[in-house]
Parts: C-alpha cells; structure tokens; sequence
C-alpha cells in the first residue's frame, strides 16, 4: 500500500516539489539564522524543521516574489517561536538576542578602543529596549527586510511599521545618551522593564 | 569619542548590525548546518504534505492579513500608551467610582444610536444647544480643578490649552453625559457626568495626539465604568468615547465595531463618537475606522490599533536612571 498522500496529478505533485526544493533552497539559511537572533542555537534547527514542514504543507500559499516568500517563512517562524513563548508562560512579544556577552569575531579584531566601548554601551542599550522595539530594528538591520516585508512578518501595514520602527531608534539613541545611562543601578531601573532574555 | 546617540540612522544601523547574534555564521552554512539541512530537505520531500514528518503535534501558524497572533502585545502597548498619555482627575466625592484612566476598552454598540448606517457629519455642522451647554460647562469644570492645589495643570489642563478648546461632542449615553474637547494643537479633554450627578471624572493628556496626515486620523479611547452596591443590588454603569483628530480632507468617519455601527460626529478638525455598555475586554483593536475624503474617496476600514495614537515621547516609557 503506498503511504504517500494523493496530491493531485503527478505533474502537479512535480511542480510542487520542485517549487520546495527551489524555495528551501534560496531560504534555509535565512531562516535559520532569523531563528537563531531568537530563540538558543540548540533549538533553531528544531524550529526551522517546523517552519519548511509548514511551507511544504502550504508550498501552495507562499508568494511567488522572492523577498515575499522569505517574509512569508519569517512570518511562519515567528509565530512557532511566539507560540512557544505563550506555552512557557512568557511574554507575548518575541524578543531578540544580542550578541553582548563578548567581543567577537570581526568585531573583536584589530579595533579600536572606542569602537569596542561603543559595542558595550550598544549592547546596554539595546537590552533596554522593549521586546516591540528589539523586533523592529532585528527584521531590518539583522534581517535585511524593508519595512514593507517587516511588516508582513509582523502582520501589521508597512505605516505602522515605520511608525514603530521610528520609535524604536529613537528609544535606543535615548537609552544611549549619557543621561540614560544608570551604571551603578543597571538592574534595579531595567526590572520593570521585558528583559530581552 | 563620538557619541552613538547623536549620529544617522545610517550610522546607528551599522553599530547595531555588529550586535548581531548570527553575524559570527555568517550567511551560508556550515559543513554540519548542511549536512542536517539537507537530511530534512529528504525527510520532507520523502512524505506528503500532510504528514507529519517530525514527529510533533503540526503547527500552522500561517500568516494571516489579520493581526490576531500579535493582538495581545498591542493591546499591552497602547494600554502603556494611554497610562503614559493620560492626565484623570476622579470624580468629586464619588467614593464609589472606579474612574479607569487606562481603560481603552471594547468599543460597543451604542444603545442609544442604534446599529444602523453611519452618518458621518459635516465638518460645519452646528452644535445643538444640548451639546453645547455640556461642553461650556466641561470646560468651566475642568478650569476649576486645574486650578485647584495641588493640581500641576499640564498638557490639556493648562490653562493655555483649555482656554482654546472647542466642544467636539457632548451627547448623553446611558447613565452618562459624555463630553470630548479638543482644541487645534491637538490637546483633547473629556468628561463623563453620571445622569443626576454634578461633577465629572475628567481626562486629559499630557501630549497631544498625533497631527494625522491629510487624508488620515489619529485616535484615543477612553471609558469609565462605575461599579457597586445600590440598595444591596449590583449595579454597573459604563461609558466610552472613541475621539481623534482628522486630516484636512476628511469629512466623514464612520466607527464599526464588532457589534456594528456607531454614529460619528467630525468638527473642526476632530471626530467623535460615543457609546454606553463599554466592554471590559479590551478588545478594542477589534474596532475599525472608515474615513471619507472631500473627493467622496473611501479610506479604510482600518483596524483602530494600525492609526496614530498619542504623540508621546519615549522619555515616558524609558525613564532615565
């Protein structure tokens, strides 16, 4: 007995395979380090596994356009990650790690002293930022989305993005003036604030 | 050293960029990452569509036009926003009184205009004497407690802002009156008296809201429900007014929420709508905003959480220190 389900005609189940293989092709390594921005390296293939099951079940519903289909996946991926958030009891906002802990790789060679104190005060400021904000700047710079994709993912209208992206520079540039600056209190000022971890 | 605050957008993306978690992997895969892409490639392509090759419960999360996975985080946001934004005076001796500043509840149907076409009215359209007589004494009662110590009477209880607001509406609703004030810089001022009563909860903001596009609309919510006991009986009263600004070309708003309809008033630069049986879910991203353009070009609808809200700086959100 063939397992395999029924599909349609061969040449449709033909053209569905390739167009997977086309799209997992062009779009593995994307969304497997939009992943890894989110959630530990131990878990992102995991998610990434879930994320091309879904787009191989729906291989019908992603967009034909390119960048379109990378947001639609991005999209897949954040709400398998948020589902599991609401499943751990945490936060409704997705938040988005930051490479803090040291300075490394390109960053960590041959630069100078200020480049470096920069990083870490970056680093600072960015964990004070809302998980809305860290969202907003992470599709952009990180992932390289224009606003329109970003707010695909986001399921919200390319203006409110802006909107919001807006806001969320403004927030950084505030948490990195050096009157936002709380060195002696660092945690006590940030606790009421969404810890990005 | 140059300070990260201070430079471009431009300047300030490249910094953040080197924070990123997966610049270390660089864009393609490593030997391993390869090898294990392409052991799911086969696994997946080895079965059909519908199976469940991983094992696990399937997770269908497709992205949708909706918003319903992200309504929940914007709830929380502009619940934030309203608390940041929104200067309340209580009620005067009303020991019962549950005044909700932060209370950007469920626009309801209006029991008082029935679910039916809306009738967005002209920019021009007079006040009745009704309305007007509810927004003189709104005003009158809001420069009385701003005045009153220790009131720091900022944003629209300055006496600057409220001395150049007009009435936008004034109508009454259930057990309320429901008045909405704004004025050009785009300070807005509501009370809410109890049928019977003398003396209204009011509610301002410290920043005015947002200066909408042309053929756009910023919004603000606000409700009051009163709970208690009355001759050992429950009792619950609600009111909610859904207001903003308008754009120069808009001339008409219509309001719908999830139970329809609700009736719209736009003047002098502003739109307003009011309603009794105010919803404690706040549910109110539900709610969408139509708006009609001079050239008789429909906008919308769109969801009342995708418009402009208060103009508030991050400074609210952020203390320093």
């Amino acid at each position: 007995m063939d397992m395999s389900t029924d599909t349609g005609p061969p040449d449709d189940e033909d053209r569905r395979r390739i167009r997977f293989e086309t799209l997992y092709d062009a779009t593995y390594a994307g969304v497997l380090r939009f992943v890894q921005r989110r959630v530990h390296a131990t878990h992102a293939e995991d998610v990434v596994a879930d994320v091309f099951t879904v787009a191989w079940r729906r291989i019908d519903d992603v967009p034909a356009d390119s960048e379109e289909a990378r947001a639609w996946l991005f999209g897949v991926a954040r709400r398998i990650l948020m589902a599991t958030q609401r499943a751990e009891g945490r936060r409704q906002a997705l938040t988005v790690r930051v490479e803090d802990d040291q300075v490394t790789g390109a960053l960590g060679s041959g630069l100078d002293h200020d480049l470096v104190l920069h990083h870490v005060d970056l680093a600072r400021a960015w964990r004070r930022l809302s998980p809305v904000h860290q969202e907003s700047l992470a599709l952009v710079i990180w992932d390289d989305l224009t606003s329109t994709r970003a707010a695909d993912v986001l399921g919200i209208s390319a203006v409110a993005f802006r909107l919001r992206l807006s806001r969320a520079r403004r927030a950084l540039r505030h948490h990195l003036a050096p009157s936002a600056a709380s060195p002696t209190t660092p945690s006590t000022s940030l606790a009421p604030e969404r810890s990005p971890r | 050293m140059t300070n990260l605050n201070s430079v471009t957008d431009d300047r300030l993306d490249a910094a953040v960029r080197r924070l990123d978690p997966a610049a270390t992997a660089g864009p393609g895969l490593s030997a391993a990452e390869q090898h294990r892409a392409d052991d799911l490639r086969a696994r997946i392509l080895s079965t059909g569509p519908n199976e469940n090759v991983l094992g696990r419960p399937p997770q269908d999360p497709t992205p949708t036009r909706g918003r319903p996975g992200l309504r929940w985080v914007l709830a929380g946001g502009a619940v934030v926003a309203v608390t940041a934004g929104l200067l309340a005076i209580p009620r005067f001796g009303a020991e019962q009184g549950d005044d909700r500043p932060t209370a950007p509840a469920a626009p309801a149907a209006s029991t008082s205009h029935s679910a039916s076409a809306v009738v967005p009215a002209a920019p021009t359209t007079a006040l009745s004497d009704v309305a007007q007589n509810l927004g003189d004494k709104c005003a009158t009662d809001l420069k009385k407690f701003a005045s009153r110590p220790p009131s720091q009477a900022v944003g629209s209880f300055s006496a600057a802002q409220l001395d150049s607001m007009h009435t936008i509406l004034g109508e009454r609703h259930g057990a309320y009156d429901i008045v909405v004030l704004g004025n050009d810089a785009g300070y807005d001022a509501q009370c809410m008296y109890q049928v019977g009563g003398t003396e209204p909860s009011a509610k301002g903001g410290i920043n005015p809201l947002e200066t909408p596009s042309p053929s756009s609309v910023s919004v603000s919510l606000a409700g009051e429900i009163t709970e208690g006991i009355v001759d050992g009986k429950f009792e619950r009263k609600s009111g909610a007014a859904l207001y903003g600004r308008v754009g120069s070309q808009v001339v008409g708003v219509s309001v719908r929420n999830f139970r329809g309809e609700v009736a719209t008033t736009v003047r002098d630069g502003w739109f307003a709508a009011a309603w009794t049986d105010l919803e404690q879910d706040p549910s109110h991203e539900k709610a969408t905003v139509t708006l009609t353009l001079a050239d008789g070009t429909k906008v919308g609808p769109t969801p009342f959480s995708d418009l402009a809200e208060r103009s508030i700086p991050d400074t609210l959100f952020y203390p320093a220190g």
